[in-house]
């Protein structure tokens, strides 16, 4: 008889301890960084450029197409068939969708938190944009522009995870990741063929490439650099870049194919 | 054997609830390879309703909880209806466990949605839905005439008994399901799974070589040796199938309904294939057992185990990870620390039965256990006990760290060479076995901490100082039993001494105290401090009712605040942890 009053007290206690467990494991990752140190000024007078571009050496391989028959209410909204955005050339082997950011050399500083919030669409059943950044702490606003129901999931490293539902015409999510992290991928579990990846920096010098493969990183204080490339595919390259007063200076990053 | 009695319709209801099992774990299958788990990411509604628009992976992960809230109707349905009219009370029991198994499944599958896809949840949950299966598999089985009625099958005195061999394939079955989901859900890499499929297709054929060869005279067993071969050529078939699609289409925007299906097959014939070795093992359980394991010695054996106290001290090794955890839970690594504590405190408990098997067989409360009733031979269950505890040491070490591994060893030997020869010698044996009886917090403590530190004496001391209310009031309880076989605890050498009060009164007393300390300590918040106060005070209301009044209505209600006290306490600091 006591015996199995212990038996029974001590399932009821471990399903409570389980419910427990969980909620204490969330809010750790959740306190943003250090408040930043004074904000540091760039002179406008010296303020330097890096531009450059990123190519494919070789061949990418050929973008599949995305079913989308299960789904009407997605086929509806294309007219073409729809590709995946792994791997996107333009022309003379440029390559789109490559985030390209400072990663070493700003160390210490602290610039101004950005205006206004970046942005993140579920438009035709895909993300738009694919890739973007946005600074940390600056708000992502989350549009569903789909006449169908998305979940919105990213799964960061260092950040916090969520997962949360957005139907038609439901209001647009504000959310922010407070530390940063390269890269966040964003899924969703609804139409499992859409990703997007966000690059989270506490700065505001990167940029994403186009179709054209260039990006340009502008107003920078003059110094030593390094900066760094990524592509969902093919992974990282980081290079040393010293900038003169008021210089621009060009850089190209170049990935392998096949 | 009263065909009169027989209630063919709660069968058909049984063999109804595991086919419909077996369609959930198709379901589930279709959630993970769709890539489904977290299309919905609220639990238990789904999108605040309980009918989403079904679109997209929604109509899979919807499906699969649909289907498994009416397999959780069923089941509630079949353990009520088992409850009332089964006769055989071991039955009645296997109802309750498969609804607890339900309810369970459940809400770990709500735990995957809510905690985002954790793959040790996954796999658990994976796994379950096995064990589930297995469990409305059997009650299929048992409520059916031909199990009641059939006459048993002579035995072919061949060894190893066929049955083991079942058993060992249903074993593998399992196992090899564990390492499958290891794969599927990218955990571990594909060469155990290739090794398990090597292992459980020697078994097969063994299984089906000793079928044709001694039981040409069974066409039942002999079927279903056949159907496992047949079931497990395809669902080789369906693994290679599988591996192959998977590498065929990988870089796929998504997942394609080629790969999904032939997943998902080779899943559910996964199943299909435990199904037939389980059926064969307990077909062939009931052979006249040769020598070695039969049903009713792998029941011993478990009982050697002492389940219930193994689950009690996992709750404490549970706590003690937990609160010494920083950060987010790893669950595997508690997994693993479980896992290991629990094969020591089993295989303790079975040494520690080995060693007490002539004093427990003059008690009434114990005589009915393996040992003193003649059920298992001493020899084997010493061996048991050995391999299991030193399994458990060496598992501690080598999975979590060696800190852990050494304390379990400590408690695993204090316990049998300290305390359990004390008990018929000294009245102070309490005392010396209240070090190992606390000691299971320190594992979970050293097992997230890899040290001790002062913060994991406390616990320890919570731990420690509780027991002593506890057993004291149960040998109040149990005096004349203890009497019997010579235990000198307090009460029943000194039953009416001041001895005991004054350890009653002290230690209830010396618990309220020191369970304030997790809060000086930063451990638990206040939440915590005045909720173990109150309890502390409650407790030792009752422990000084107990000491005046030294009656055993008063002695079991302090046994009851025991009871109720340490949970409550374990869960106060689970909940208000700092």
């Amino acid at each position: 008889m006591t015996l199995r009053t212990i038996y029974i007290i001590a399932t009821i206690a471990a399903l409570v301890c389980l419910s427990g467990c969980g909620k204490t494991e969330g809010p750790s990752t959740e306190t943003p960084a250090a408040p930043p140190a004074a904000v540091t000024k760039v002179d406008p007078a010296t303020a330097a450029t890096i531009t450059g571009k990123v190519t494919l050496a070789g061949k990418g391989p050929t973008r599949s197409r995305i079913s989308m028959d299960a789904e009407p209410d997605c086929k509806a909204l294309h007219s073409a068939p729809v590709l995946t955005e792994e791997v996107v050339t333009g022309p003379n082997g440029a390559l789109a969708n490559v985030f390209v950011y400072v990663k070493g050399g700003l160390e210490g500083k602290s610039f101004e938190p950005p205006a206004g919030s970046a942005s993140l669409d579920q438009k035709g059943c895909t993300y738009r944009p694919h890739v973007f950044g946005v600074r940390a702490g600056q708000a992502v606003s989350i549009a569903n522009s789909d006449p169908t129901t998305h979940n919105v999931h990213p799964m960061p490293g260092i950040n916090r995870e969520w997962n949360t539902s957005q139907p038609p015409r439901a209001a647009n999510l504000e959310r922010t990741f407070p530390r940063p992290e390269i890269m966040i991928p964003v899924k969703c579990n609804v139409h499992p063929w859409m990703k997007s990846y966000i690059g989270v920096v506490d700065h505001p010098f990167f940029a994403v490439t186009g179709e054209q493969g260039t990006f340009e990183l502008q107003g920078l204080p003059p110094g030593d650099y390094t900066v760094a490339a990524w592509h969902e595919k093919y992974g990282t390259a980081d290079q040393k870049v010293t900038l003169a007063a008021a210089a621009t200076q060009a850089i190209e990053f170049s990935f392998k194919g096949e | 054997m009263r065909p009169a009695s027989d209630n063919v319709w709660l069968h058909r209801f049984a063999v109804f609830t595991a086919c419909w099992t077996f369609i959930l774990i198709v379901a589930g299958g279709l959630v993970t390879s769709n890539e489904a788990g977290l299309s919905v990411p609220d639990w238990p509604l789904s999108y605040g309703s309980w009918m989403p628009p079904l679109v997209g992976n929604i109509r899979y992960e919807h499906g699969h909880r649909l289907v498994a809230a009416f397999v959780g109707l069923l089941t509630a349905g079949l353990a009520i209806w088992l409850w009332r009219s089964e006769t055989r009370r071991w039955v009645r029991w296997l109802g309750l466990a498969a609804l607890a198994a339900v309810v369970t499944q459940g809400v770990l599958g709500g735990l995957t949605v809510l905690f985002l896809l954790p793959p040790a949840v996954s796999i658990g949950h994976a796994c379950l839905a096995q064990v589930f299966f297995c469990l409305t598999v059997t009650l299929a089985l048992v409520t059916g005439g031909g199990w009641k009625h059939s006459s048993l099958p002579a035995a072919d005195g061949a060894r190893p008994p066929w049955s083991q061999i079942c058993l060992l394939a249903t074993v593998a079955a399992f196992v090899q399901l564990l390492l499958g989901a290891g794969v599927r859900h990218r955990l571990l890499g594909l060469a155990p799974h290739l090794a398990g499929a090597g292992a459980l297709t020697l078994l097969a054929l063994w299984i089906l070589y000793r079928a044709r060869a001694r039981h040409r005279g069974q066409p039942a067993l002999l079927r279903l040796a056949g159907m496992l071969a047949a079931v497990l050529l395809l669902q080789l078939t369906l693994g290679v199938g599988s591996y192959l699609v998977r590498e065929a289409t990988r870089g796929a925007a998504q997942p394609l309904p080629l790969t999904v299906w032939v997943t998902v097959a080779h899943v559910a014939f996964g199943a299909l294939t435990l199904a037939c070795c389980l059926l064969l093992t307990l077909d062939t359980g009931r052979l006249p057992a040769t020598s070695g394991l039969s049903m009713g010695a792998i029941r011993d054996y478990a009982e050697l185990t002492k389940p219930r106290v193994i689950w009690l001290i996992l709750m404490s090794t549970a706590v003690g990870f937990y609160a010494a955890a920083s950060g987010p839970l790893n669950a595997l690594l508690l997994f693993h620390t479980l896992l290991g504590t629990a094969l020591v405190a089993g295989g303790t408990a079975a040494l520690n039965q080995w060693m007490e098997r002539t004093s427990d067989a003059k008690m009434f409360r114990t005589q009915s256990r393996p040992l003193p009733a003649g059920r298992l031979r001493p020899a084997r269950a010493f061996r048991f006990g050995l391999i299991l505890s030193t399994a458990g040491v060496v598992y501690l070490a080598a999975a979590v760290n060696l800190l852990s591994g050494l304390v379990a060893a400590f408690t695993c030997l204090s316990y049998l060479l300290c305390y359990t020869p004390l008990k018929s010698r000294s009245r102070h044996a309490t005392l010396a076995g209240a070090f190992p009886g606390a000691t299971p917090i320190l594992v979970g403590w050293t097992a997230a901490r890899g040290a001790f530190t002062v913060e994991g004496w406390v616990l320890f001391g919570i731990l420690f100082f509780w027991q002593f209310p506890h057993f004291l009031a149960i040998a109040s309880l149990y005096r004349e039993d203890y009497q019997r076989a010579g235990i000198r605890m307090l009460p029943v050498v000194d039953p009416t001494g001041p001895g005991t009060r004054r350890q009653i009164i002290g230690c209830t007393a010396a618990l309220l105290l020191i369970s304030a300390i997790p809060t000086v300590l930063g451990l638990a918040g206040q939440i915590y401090l005045w909720g173990a106060l109150a309890l502390g005070l409650a407790f030792l209301y009752f422990g000084v009712q107990a000491a005046i009044g030294r009656t055993k209505m008063q002695a079991r209600r302090l046994l009851q605040a025991s009871v109720f006290y340490l949970p409550l306490v374990y869960c106060l600091l689970v909940l208000d942890k700092q």
